[in-house]
């Protein structure tokens, strides 16, 4: 094998990194100066049988969020160990992004929704914040 | 305050706590690991939420042994080379190397020759492998590089050059 062959052959077969390669990368790795925004994860458990409609009602709202400006990333996630839960994380660049998407329509109406599908009060933790 | 154990094991149990306080202590310099691998810093936080939720959906399988930041630098490290390599896809982009030899392969032999890759790296010098590492896998920047090894950028280029070669002639 030639070294063009070589290259071209490492372009399509990933190299594996071995690992104290990369906790020497990590630690050579400043941290960047970043603006902390809003990180949370809301829990939610759905009633029996509800757990379609409130995955529903949530992507609506996901979609709703990301056109908020200010708003990062909105996701939806169901754990394999627990069908009756979604978790929903979500970034915002700042607190008044947060604050405005609280103040919005379509949270207010994901709040009313939630009424009828939620089994407990949702959980939420902050990642970040401020 | 929260020890890296106690914190990878709260990840292994799927806790949403354990995935928001491993954010708290160490989300800043995940990002900042992400950024090396990504374009932008906006993908870079992309990535490690996505890590996030995926560990939330899914908990991560951690051994006892391991270290955070082992597991941290190569969960970071492999979620940013699969956002490329999915941005390159949702992109419809080609294959890097489009109709190359081993994209033509079957995937059979594909994996022979990922075996055969790998059987060939084991008989590299460590330090064969961390320039290897660095030109092909991108894991480390050639200063970087040339300053855990201690050599000079000629050197550099140097060692490179010999250890493809020696790659490579492992590899006939």
């Amino acid at each position: 094998m030639n070294l063009t062959e070589l290259d071209k052959l490492l372009e399509s077969v990933e190299l594996h990194v071995r690992t104290e390669t990369l906790v020497s990368a990590w630690e050579l790795t400043d941290e960047l100066e970043r603006k902390r925004g809003v990180v949370l994860v809301v829990t939610m458990l759905a009633r029996p049988g509800m757990e379609e409609r409130l995955e529903l009602a949530t992507r609506e709202f996901i979609a709703a969020t990301l056109r908020l400006p200010g708003a990062l990333g909105s996701s939806l996630h169901r754990p394999e160990s627990d069908p009756r839960t979604l978790l929903l994380m979500e970034r915002f660049e700042s607190e008044e992004s947060f604050a405005r998407h609280m103040a919005s329509d379509y949270f207010a109406r994901l709040q009313l929704e939630q009424r009828t599908l939620l089994a407990a009060p949702v959980q939420v933790v902050f990642l970040e914040r401020g | 305050m929260i020890s890296d154990q106690e914190l990878l094991g709260g990840l292994a149990r799927g806790e949403a706590e354990a995935v928001a306080a491993l954010y708290r202590h160490h989300g800043a310099r995940m990002v900042a690991f992400a950024r090396r691998y990504v374009s932008g810093a906006g993908i870079a936080e992309d990535v490690v939420s996505g890590l996030l939720g995926r560990w939330l959906e899914r908990p991560p399988r951690v051994r006892e042994a391991d270290r955070l930041v082992a597991f941290l630098a190569t969960s970071v490290y492999h979620a940013s080379v699969d956002w490329v390599r999915r941005e390159r896809a949702e992109q419809g982009r080609p294959p890097r190397i489009p109709g190359s030899e081993t994209e033509r392969r079957a995937p059979a032999a594909r994996e022979d020759l990922r075996d055969r890759l790998r059987a060939a790296l084991e008989m590299l010098s460590a330090d064969e492998r961390t320039l290897l590492e660095t030109h092909y896998g991108r894991a480390l920047t050639t200063e970087e590089c040339m300053e855990l090894l201690g050599i000079s950028r000629a050197a550099f280029h140097q060692r490179l050059h010999r250890a493809r070669v020696h790659l490579a002639e492992l590899l006939k």
